[in-house]
């Protein structure tokens, strides 16, 4: 017969209570947590180096002087898609083509090669402060934001977005490859084809990878960051970035388990790049759920 | 004030008077008139905390981005540094201002048809008609912008996007036209027959004695009901931050893509963070000020009235 009984107060004392169960060898913890902060990209990658935050975020490329000391993992990549009306013709733009078209030097259809569509070009961006468009002036160059085409039609959602170029036979934009569909044409950067593939080859380069930093040492010490890496590598994860528009090369990764021990370490901190942030909030939240419920039901149930 | 005193009073007496009949309805009394003050203190209180609150909010954001740089500054790109509300401001006056080009002659010969001309059988229709004009929901209007009048502008006017300063006029013209119809209507046939009567029996026409009697009459009221469809189309947004195209540009023609006070907010609220936030809230503070500056404009022409 299964007896239960509630732990109210202090873990420690109920594992005092319940000889033998798994939750007394977690070290006295009484609930997980991630804490996910902003700061940027830069403040990611120096707090990872000096150990001020277990994982730093970065939403570029992290190599050469900055990857000293740390490991680099990339949970996803953040691609881009430049889309037109599905009765252009337009096959392939360059990155120098799309500022041009996005600063103003070019205004209109004639000037671009290979386009069907005439007359002005009708320019759609993301609102200031949406990832989507800091990525998109990021990748194309454009560092200062004012030398942006005035009259540009601004969406704040990627559906409006869409709608907006589906319905404007002269009109470009741009949005998150993984919320593509045929609704509108996606068009080749550089001659390569905007696929997921592409993306995780690096060939198409409007893209960012999310990277997460550590460093080995606090790896191998902390136990809760070894579990929260396997589950950033299972097919929850996957499941969590696909739904929030990025590229996942995790199709086939294996679930992930909560495992017969439950880690010793309760907390970890994590900071960087204010991209990643809502994404890592995510995985962090439903990992961190997984993790509780496995706790809560060790210090109820004793046989 | 003495008037209700002496109210106050006789009802008292009388429930000295007759104690054991009255002492229930008394207490009800009291009851009664302690839930109508609860009432308005509860209204009074959420307008001061609502004042209060955004002008608390944003003061101090103002006044760190610089008063003359928020206010008319003409680059509004948060990220970069710049809240300058100049181009919102103008674009909102351009929009509203276009909707009552729109509207109002629309509106206001809507209503003297319903008041003068309209048979029976056809008032009963379009009575109701502009009732449910009035009530659909903005979203709505802004949907059907989007898919109808936005493409029909882009097409007519071979413009490079249909989400123009124009577009927005016509889609706001139409959302204020029930306000202006139906107050209009009802300041007209507020005027005394008489006048009406007295105006053809000197020899007028119908029209004349419409437009040159009945209108300069009912005039506070049609006033009233622009006013109004002036507020209503100045603080829009949901509709049109679907079909404005939201550019934060001061606009050179009809066929510019604008953005207003009320669709920015609505815009950016969404990823704003820190002061970008803060300015957003200075933004709806900019929008309320105005809009109380109309309120204001409503309750002289009325006190005029009087």
């Amino acid at each position: 017969m299964k007896k239960i009984f509630m732990a109210i107060g202090s873990l420690a004392l109920a594992c005092g209570l319940a000889f033998g169960v798994a939750a007394c060898d977690n070290g006295g913890v009484t609930e997980y947590s991630i804490n996910v902060a902003g700061g940027g990209s830069s403040v990611g990658i120096s707090q990872a180096q000096d150990g001020t935050v277990e994982l730093g975020m970065a939403s570029s490329k992290v190599e050469g002087e900055d990857a000293e000391g740390i490991e680099v993992y990339a949970i996803c990549q953040d691609g881009i898609a430049v889309i037109v009306h599905n009765d252009n013709a337009l096959d392939n733009l360059t990155i120098a083509q799309l500022k041009d078209i996005y600063t103003g030097a070019v205004t209109d259809w004639s000037g671009v090669e290979g386009a069907t569509a005439t007359g002005e070009i009708a320019v759609a961006q993301r609102e200031d402060g949406s990832g989507t468009r800091s990525a998109f002036l990021e990748l194309i160059g454009v560092e200062d934001a004012t030398t942006l085409v005035n009259a540009a039609n601004t969406s704040n959602s990627t559906g409006t977005m869409m709608e907006y170029v589906a319905g404007n036979p002269q009109a470009i934009g741009y949005i998150s490859l993984g919320s593509l569909d045929d609704s509108v044409s996606a068009v080749k950067i550089a001659g390569v084809e905007a696929t997921t593939d592409n993306v995780l080859s690096g060939d198409y380069t409007l893209a960012r990878p999310f990277n997460v930093m550590y460093q080995q040492d606090t790896m191998d010490s902390n136990d809760l960051l070894a579990d929260f890496f396997t589950f950033l590598k299972s097919s929850q994860a996957h499941d969590i970035i696909v739904e929030e528009g990025y590229v996942s090369g995790l199709a086939s990764a294996p679930e992930y388990k909560v495992p017969e021990t439950l880690p010793t370490t309760g907390e970890i901190d994590v900071a960087g790049s204010t991209s990643v942030q809502p994404l890592m909030t995510k995985l962090a939240e439903a990992y961190t759920k997984l993790l509780n419920a496995a706790l809560a039901e060790t210090t109820e149930e004793a046989e | 004030m003495k008037n209700n005193q002496v109210q106050a009073g006789t009802g008292g007496a009388a429930a000295a008077a007759i104690p054991s009949v009255n002492k229930a309805a008394a207490v009800r009394e009291i009851l009664m008139r302690i839930l109508f003050a609860v009432a308005a203190a509860v209204f009074i209180v959420v307008v001061l905390v609502i004042c209060v609150y955004l002008f608390v909010s944003a003061v101090p954001t103002i006044s760190e981005i610089g008063w003359i740089d928020f206010l008319f500054g003409d680059r509004w790109l948060p990220s970069s540094g710049y809240y300058g509300v100049g181009t919102l401001v103008v674009g909102t006056a351009c929009a509203t201002a276009g909707a009552l080009v729109v509207g109002v002659p629309i509106g206001l010969l809507v209503a003297v048809f319903m008041a003068f001309y309209c048979p029976k059988p056809l008032y009963s229709f379009l009575k109701p008609l502009t009732n449910i004009l009035a009530g659909i929901p903005s979203i709505v209007y802004g949907y059907f912008g989007l898919q109808l009048i936005v493409p029909m502008v882009q097409q007519m006017f071979h413009a490079a996007s249909g989400t123009t300063l124009l577009t927005t006029a016509i889609v706001l013209g139409i959302m204020i036209m029930p306000t202006i119809i139906s107050i209009t209507e009802n300041s007209l046939r507020a005027v005394p027959k008489s006048y009406y009567e007295g105006t053809i029996a000197l020899g007028a026409t119908k029209e004349r004695a419409i437009f040159r009697t009945m209108f300069p009459a009912a005039k506070s009221g049609v006033m009233t009901s622009i006013i109004l469809g002036l507020g209503r189309a100045f603080g829009e947004t949901a509709a049109v931050v679907f079909i404005c195209g939201n550019s934060a540009q001061f606009p050179t023609s009809l066929l510019d893509p604008i953005r207003t006070l009320s669709s920015n907010i609505a815009l950016e609220m969404g990823y704003a963070r820190h002061l970008h936030r803060e300015a957003l809230i200075a933004c709806a503070v900019v929008l309320f000020v105005f809009i109380l500056l109309i309120t204001l404009l409503v309750m002289l022409l009325r006190r005029k009235e009087k």
